[in-house]
């Protein structure tokens, strides 16, 4: 790597590591679909404003350059497994490099509606293979905290089911080749819970009964962030940043490493 | 790089300028025995199209622009490459993985990201690189050195013709005349 970008890299760092508990940080909320997260993301990121943090939010799929192009594929359901995989770590490649970490370097405090993790859930429950997967969406940046979002199938199917009929790639219907959508959201999600749950062993998730009332699951996350603030910053994101620094479009030629 | 489990043969060619890839697809699809032939080249799934009408400013990364590069060779293989492979046709693949790879490392990307990223992607039974001169004020959806240098303000042409004069020195390549 360039010595110039990563001497600016390792400086970036080392301020953001320096403002210790006050630094911006990334929080992630991750669980299937029907978990009540967003609901969760949403009163978390309303008090840490009350609180006087600057916060932005970014949501799975999101990315203005990135989404336009997935939502045509999936409404003709023309994608596979891989080409679902591919586009959607575009989609997230693009929110890390334009949207999450300018936010953390300018010390805002990031809340993801959904991260990297419903990514490695939703494509290892696919049947692709998971350390293929970890280099697709490499180099990680890992978040401060990983809030996981805990409901059984069960519980999932019945909350979509009285909300939607789930669509085609949200059932999992291009790889259960179940017809109703509801039984193949049931089979898929049971699916993708256990992937979760090996992920959240292995990036020690802190898991959060989704079936619990919803204040309490509100006070226990605020709990939990104000405990987590004493951590250190993870000097593994390093790497993330550099490669940002090297990788990223400029205006005259492309970032310092070229 | 897998090898193809089929009966057909897969050819690819690499070049500098967009605008010449399906003239020497065609000819060497002429230079071929078999009557089955056909040639798969560069956005056959519009990804690149529709992300160049968008009125959207961000302009993606190369990590990103490379991950659409591979979505987009998937997508060729599964609807332009296999299927013919497995009818037992030639197909020409043009471009193929080492553009990605070129452009890739003309980025600095790391070696080992990109061959895992590609590593769906079979093995070609032969290999082709034509040289020429860099495209100028050619549209950025002429080929995929074209859209990265015009996304990315870059030039990636002496960087990208060294990739594949090393590919031919180390007998990876050989030149299209």
């Amino acid at each position: 790597m360039n010595p110039a970008v990563k001497s600016v890299a390792k400086k970036i760092c080392e301020q953001i590591a320096a403002k210790g508990r006050d630094r911006g940080f990334l929080i992630a909320f991750e669980g299937p679909d029907g978990s009540g997260k967003t609901t969760q993301r949403k009163l978390f990121k309303d008090w840490l404003v009350a609180e006087g943090f600057d916060v932005v939010t970014t949501k799975w799929n999101s990315s203005k350059l990135v989404k336009p192009l997935v939502k045509v594929r999936k409404n003709a359901r023309s994608l596979d497994q891989k080409e679902f995989c591919l586009l959607h770590a575009a989609d997230f490649r693009h929110r890390m490099e334009s949207v999450v970490l300018p936010a953390l370097v300018e010390g805002k405090t990031v809340v993801a509606d959904r991260f990297l993790f419903t990514a490695l859930a939703r494509d290892a429950a696919r049947g692709l293979d998971l350390d293929w997967l970890l280099h697709v969406y490499s180099p990680l940046y890992w978040p401060d905290a990983v809030f996981y979002f805990a409901v059984s199938p069960e519980t999932s199917g019945k909350r979509i089911a009285s909300t939607r009929t789930p669509k085609y790639y949200e059932a999992g219907q291009d790889v259960t080749n179940i017809d109703d959508p509801h039984e193949s959201y049931q089979k898929f999600i049971s699916r993708v819970i256990r992937e979760y749950e090996a992920l959240a062993t292995i990036f020690n998730f802190i898991t959060v009964d989704a079936e619990r009332p919803i204040y309490d699951q509100h006070v226990q996350i605020r709990e939990l962030f104000n405990n987590l603030r004493d951590r250190s910053w993870s000097e593994w994101n390093e790497e993330a940043i550099a490669d940002w620094l090297r990788t990223r479009p400029s205006e005259k030629g492309v970032a310092a490493g070229a | 790089m897998p090898k193809p489990a089929s009966r057909g043969q897969l050819i690819s060619v690499d070049t500098v300028r967009g605008k010449d890839l399906v003239p020497s697809a065609k000819r060497l699809l002429r230079t071929q025995p078999k009557s089955h032939a056909g040639f798969s080249t560069w956005d056959a799934s519009g990804l690149f199209f529709e992300m160049h009408g968008l009125a959207v400013d961000d302009r993606p990364s190369s990590r990103t622009l490379l991950l659409l590069y591979a979505a987009d060779l998937h997508f060729r293989l599964r609807w332009d490459i296999l299927p013919a492979l497995e009818q037992g046709h030639t197909v020409v693949a043009a471009p193929y993985v080492e553009t990605g790879i070129a452009v890739g490392l003309s980025f600095g990307l790391p070696r080992k990201w990109l061959t895992e990223l590609f590593r769906f992607a079979p093995e070609p039974a032969a290999s082709y690189w034509l040289n020429g001169t860099p495209a100028t004020r050619l549209a950025p959806t002429a080929g995929f050195l074209e859209f990265c240098n015009s996304r990315l303000n870059g030039d990636l042409f002496e960087d990208f013709v060294s990739h594949f004069k090393s590919l031919v020195r180390r007998g990876k390549c050989e030149t299209l005349r």
